[in-house]
């Protein structure tokens, strides 16, 4: 018996913008400056650095970017400076829609293969013979 | 949050944690020989899944036995709210920054 969840944060909105504005928002040194901080920086090609000092939430962030696909999807793995050891990889979606442009942003946890929890507790005291089976698929890199 | 994925970023501490799930409690040496690693190395891992709180150990006799604990996954939803969060906070901004451009350069038409 499985129960399969990726954990995944995913956080969407809707902006009064055209597509093309949104992306050089999300691709440009300058762009990325008025929202993910200032001196914030990304080479917005495969394998090119992204730097994030986030002063919102007080953790410096540098990454590499996977993948571009100009006015669609932008993929990056970023991991904080203090944390090497814990990266995260983040898909950035631009849609147009009638009124403006949606993001949808997905920010995953890496790990280098599936995590499988099998946590299976049974029968003692407090479960009164209860058997609990949970499997948590900690997906990691596609 | 951390703590837990690394703890299980370890391809033998993945399989302690699912052996330990799969048999309820066990021992560091019991477990050292069903994974096939040394009782030291075994040790080691559980001691970083303990501080991760994935299991915890108690003492049984002259044996130190172990037993999974899920409840940390509770870490996980944690750790999906705190980066929701933080991209809420960034895309509010990065609508806010070009909604403003769009107010301050009307399109001529």
């Amino acid at each position: 018996m499985a129960n399969e969840e990726t954990p995944a944060a995913t956080t969407e909105i809707d902006v009064d913008a055209d597509a093309g504005d949104v992306w050089d928002a999300l691709s440009t040194n300058e762009g990325i400056a008025t929202w993910l901080g200032e001196g914030a920086s990304i080479d917005p090609t495969p394998g090119g650095a992204i730097h994030a000092p986030d002063p919102a939430t007080g953790i410096e962030r540098e990454g590499t970017v996977e993948s571009v696909d100009p006015d669609r999807q932008l993929r990056y793995r970023w991991w904080p400076v203090s944390d090497p050891g814990s990266p995260s990889s983040v898909t950035i979606d631009v849609v147009p829609h009638e009124t403006g442009t949606r993001v949808t942003v997905v920010e995953r946890p890496e790990i280098p293969l599936t995590a499988l929890i099998t946590a299976s507790a049974c029968a003692s005291w407090a479960w009164r013979g209860a058997m609990f089976r949970v499997q948590f698929d900690l997906t990691i890199r596609a | 949050m951390t703590t837990v994925f690394a703890a299980l970023a370890d391809d033998n501490r993945r399989r302690i944690v699912e052996s330990l799930a799969d048999s309820d409690v066990a021992t560091a040496t019991g477990l050292a020989g069903a994974l096939g690693i040394s009782r030291q190395a075994t040790a080691k891992h559980l001691e970083i899944l303990a501080h991760a709180g994935l299991v915890t150990a108690s003492k049984q006799g002259r044996e130190r036995i172990y037993r999974f604990t899920p409840f940390p996954l509770g870490d996980v939803q944690a750790w999906i709210s705190g980066v929701e969060g933080e991209w809420t906070g960034r895309l509010s901004r990065l609508a806010a920054q070009l909604e403003d451009r769009g107010r301050e350069s009307p399109e001529i038409t």
